[in-house]
C-alpha cells in the first residue's frame, strides 16, 4: 500500500491573505510529504512562511487569508487500515471535521510557552480539556490520564502539578503541558513550531530530547519548525528548506548537509557558528534584506541575494528538478536534472 | 481567599474615617454659620447675648476635633443629624438613597448585559454588521451629552408622545406601585443606559479582540473543542476582567455622578439632594452625602479587588 508510507502529503498548496483589499501570497506551490514515524524539519528565516504553510494545514490561518491546494491529504492509520482525509475540500475550518482531526490526529505545539496556557484554568484542566472533548471520559479518568502523560514528560511531582496555574510553572515546564494538551490524544503527528525558541539551552536540549524520545519510542511523525540548523543536525530525517514561501530545496538530512545544492541552503549553513572559527573571523550573512512579499518580481526570489545569479533566473517561475532520488532543488543550476512536477 | 477578603475589607474602615474628617474639616472651612439658618438676621443682631449662649450650648465653640467626634458618635450610634432646614438626615437619605440605587442598579444591569453581548458579538463577527452598527452608536452615544439625550428623550416622549412622565419618582394618584415606578424610570434608566452601553461596547469589544488573537486561543483551538466553547470559556472570562472592573467603577459614578439626570428628570435621588445641599450651603446633608459616595466607591473597589481575585489565579494566589 503505497499511501501508507506516508502520513501527510501536500501538494501545490497555496496562502494569500487579503490586506489593504490586495491579496499578498505568502505560501507559493508547497509541496512536501512526510513519511510516517520520521521527523520533517522545515527551516528558513523568519518570515519564509514556515508558519502559515503549518497553520494552513491546521486551518489555523484565520478569516483574512485564502488556502487552496492541489490536495492535503491526511493518512490516518486506524488498526491496520487507512483512513484518507482531505483537508483541502474543508470549507469552515472551525468544523466538525476539521475539528475531530485536530488533537486525537494532528496537533500542534506552539512556540511560547508562556502565552500558550491559559492564564486562569489549572494546568491539568487545560490539559483534560482536549480528551474530555474528544474521549467523553468522566473527568476522573481524564485526571488519572493526564497524570500519566504529566509522568510521561517529566514533569516533578505530578499529583501536585495538576491543579497548579500556568503562573506557577517555570517555561520549560510550561513548554512540557504544552506538549501535554498536543499529546494527550495520542496524534499521530505532531507539528512543532519552534517549539525551544522560547528556551534556553539546556531546557531545549530536554524538550527535544523528550519529542525525539516519543517519536521512537511511540512512532510519532513529526514535522518540527526551526532556525536551528544545529536541531535539524540532530533531529531531522528529511529537511525542507523554504524561501519567501516557496520550497527551494527538499531532501534526507544528508542531501542537505553533504551535497547542499541550492545557494540559499549554503548561504544558510555558512552563517551557522561553528567552534573552530578563528579568532577575528567574521560568521558570513547573506546579502541584503528579505524582499517585500507584496512587491515581489519575476523570476527566483532569491536572485537579488544570490551569488551565482544568472540573467534567466529573473523569468517565470522556477520549477523543482530533482538531482538524486528525493532530493529536489529549486535552481535552474541544474536544470540538466529531470524537472518535478 | 478569605483572609484576603478580610484584608481589603478591614482597610475600608480606617479609609472612610480619613475621608470623613476630611470632608469634615473642609466643610467647616468654609465659614458657614448653622446660627444664620437658625435664627433671622433680625434676631440675630437684636440678641447678640443670647446667640452666644446659643452656640455655647450646642458646641459650636468647642475645637474642631472635639466636635468632629462628637458628630462621629452620633453617626455611629445611628444619628446623622439634622439639615438646616429641620428635617432629619436619616429621614432624606432612607427616601431618596433607595431611589438612586433602583436607577443605578436598572440601568447598571440593563448596560452590562446589552454592552457587553453587542461588545462579544463584535468581537467575534469583527467587521460584520453589528460591529459596524455598533461602533457607529459607541460614538454617537459617547459624544452627545447625557443631558441632552434626556432632554431630547423627554421631548418625544413626554411632550410630543405624552407616553412617560417627566418628572418625580411617584405619582401621587398612582394605582399600581410597581407601573408607576416603571413610568417614571423608564426615561432616566433609559438616558443612563445610552451612555453606558456606548462606553462598555467598545471596551468589551476591544478587549475580546485582543484575548482572540492571544496564543492560548489557537492552543484551545488546537484541541478541536467546538467555537463557542473556544470563545466562551478561553475567550469570555479572560475578556471579561478590565470590563468588569470599568463597570464596577461607574457605580460611585451612578451614585453621586448621575446629578445631571436626576436634575433634567426631576428625579429625587442623592444627587439632587446633594446639589440642592450644596448650592443652599446645607453642610451637615453635603456631609452625609459625600460620605454615602465615597463609601459607594470604597465598597465599589473592593468588590473589583474581590472580582480580581476570583477571575484571576495570578491575583488570587500572589497574596
Amino acid at each position: 500500500m503505497k499511501n501508507n508510507d506516508y502520513i501527510l502529503e501536500v501538494k501545490n498548496l497555496c496562502t494569500s491573505f487579503v490586506s489593504d483589499k490586495k491579496e499578498i501570497r505568502i505560501v507559493k506551490d508547497v509541496s512536501f510529504n512526510v513519511k510516517r514515524a520520521t521527523t520533517l524539519a522545515v527551516v528558513g528565516e523568519s518570515g519564509c512562511g514556515k508558519s502559515v504553510t503549518m497553520n494552513s494545514i491546521m486551518r489555523f490561518t484565520g478569516k483574512t487569508s485564502r488556502v487552496t491546494a492541489d490536495y492535503i491529504k491526511y493518512n490516518a492509520r486506524k488498526n491496520d487500515s487507512i483512513n484518507e482525509y482531505r483537508l483541502e475540500n474543508i470549507k469552515n475550518p472551525n468544523c466538525r471535521e476539521m475539528r475531530a482531526l485536530r488533537g486525537p490526529e494532528m496537533s500542534m505545539v506552539f512556540q511560547d510557552p508562556m502565552s500558550s496556557l491559559n492564564p486562569v484554568y489549572k494546568v491539568g484542566d487545560q490539559v483534560a480539556e482536549g480528551l474530555i472533548e474528544h474521549t467523553g471520559m468522566s473527568k476522573k479518568e481524564a485526571r488519572e490520564k493526564v497524570l500519566e502523560m504529566f509522568r510521561k514528560l517529566g514533569i516533578p511531582d505530578p499529583e501536585k502539578r495538576i491543579d497548579c496555574y500556568p503562573h506557577q510553572f517555570s517555561g520549560g515546564m510550561k513548554q512540557r503541558v504544552v506538549i501535554s494538551i498536543a499529546m494527550i490524544c495520542n496524534p499521530e503527528l505532531i507539528i512543532c513550531d519552534e517549539p525551544t525558541t522560547a528556551l534556553d539551552v539546556t531546557i531545549q536540549a530536554q524538550i527535544m530530547e523528550l519529542l525525539k524520545s516519543l517519536q521512537i519510542n511511540e512512532g510519532k511523525s513529526i514535522i518540527l519548525i526551526t532556525h536551528n540548523m544545529g536541531l535539524v543536525a540532530e533531529q531531522a530525517d528529511e529537511v525542507c528548506v523554504m524561501y519567501m514561501g516557496r520550497v527551494v530545496e527538499f531532501g534526507s538530512r544528508e542531501d542537505i548537509f553533504d551535497h547542499t545544492s541550492h545557494p540559499y541552503t549554503r548561504a544558510l549553513l555558512k552563517s551557522v557558528p561553528v567552534l573552530d572559527m578563528k579568532d577575528g573571523e567574521r560568521l558570513a550573512t547573506i546579502p541584503g534584506i528579505t524582499p517585500n512579499p507584496a512587491q515581489l518580481k519575476e523570476g527566483c526570489e532569491f536572485a537579488d541575494r544570490c551569488p551565482d545569479c544568472k540573467e534567466q533566473c529573473r523569468k517565470g517561475t522556477i520549477p523543482m528538478f530533482e538531482i538524486s532520488a528525493g532530493h529536489k532543488v529549486r535552481c535552474l543550476e541544474y536544470n540538466t536534472f529531470p524537472e518535478v512536477k | 481567599m478569605i483572609k484576603f477578603i478580610l484584608k481589603k475589607l478591614l482597610m475600608i474602615i480606617p479609609m472612610l474615617l480619613i475621608i470623613s474628617f476630611v470632608v469634615y474639616y473642609g466643610l467647616q472651612m468654609t465659614g458657614i454659620d448653622p446660627i444664620n439658618f437658625m435664627v433671622s438676621p433680625e434676631t440675630l443682631s437684636a440678641n447678640a447675648d443670647n446667640i452666644d449662649v446659643l452656640r455655647e450650648s450646642l458646641g459650636l465653640n468647642d475645637p474642631l476635633i472635639v466636635q468632629y467626634f462628637r458628630w462621629l458618635g452620633n453617626c455611629l450610634q445611628g444619628d446623622l443629624g439634622y439639615s438646616f432646614d429641620g428635617s432629619s438626615i436619616s429621614d432624606i437619605i432612607s427616601v431618596r438613597l433607595p431611589y438612586t440605587f433602583e436607577l443605578a442598579g436598572y440601568s447598571l444591569i440593563l448596560s452590562a448585559v446589552i454592552g457587553i453581548g453587542i461588545g462579544i458579538i463584535s468581537a467575534i463577527r469583527q467587521n460584520g454588521i453589528v460591529d459596524y452598527t455598533g461602533r457607529v452608536l459607541a460614538v454617537l452615544g459617547q459624544a452627545v451629552p447625557q443631558f441632552l439625550v434626556g432632554i431630547v428623550l423627554i421631548q418625544i416622549f413626554s411632550i410630543k408622545l405624552g407616553i412617560f412622565p417627566s418628572a418625580n419618582r411617584v405619582s401621587p394618584d398612582a394605582k399600581n406601585a410597581f407601573v408607576d415606578g416603571f413610568m417614571h424610570m423608564f426615561l432616566p434608566v433609559l438616558t443612563l443606559t445610552i451612555g453606558m452601553v456606548a462606553v462598555l461596547m467598545r471596551y468589551a469589544r476591544n478587549t475580546m479582540l485582543d484575548v482572540l488573537n492571544s496564543d492560548y486561543i489557537k492552543t484551545a483551538r488546537s484541541k478541536g473543542i467546538p467555537e463557542w466553547k473556544v470563545y466562551i470559556k478561553h475567550g469570555f472570562r479572560n475578556a471579561m476582567k478590565p470590563v468588569l472592573v470599568i463597570l464596577m467603577f461607574r457605580i460611585p459614578m451612578l451614585v453621586g455622578g448621575s446629578v445631571v439626570i436626576e436634575s433634567v428628570f426631576s428625579y429625587p435621588g442623592i444627587g439632587m439632594t446633594m446639589t440642592n445641599a450644596i448650592t443652599s450651603g446645607d453642610y451637615p446633608v453635603v456631609l452625609i452625602t459625600t460620605l454615602i459616595i465615597a463609601a459607594t466607591m470604597l465598597i465599589c473597589s473592593f468588590m473589583v479587588d474581590v472580582i480580581n481575585a476570583l477571575l484571576d489565579p495570578r491575583v488570587r494566589l500572589g497574596e
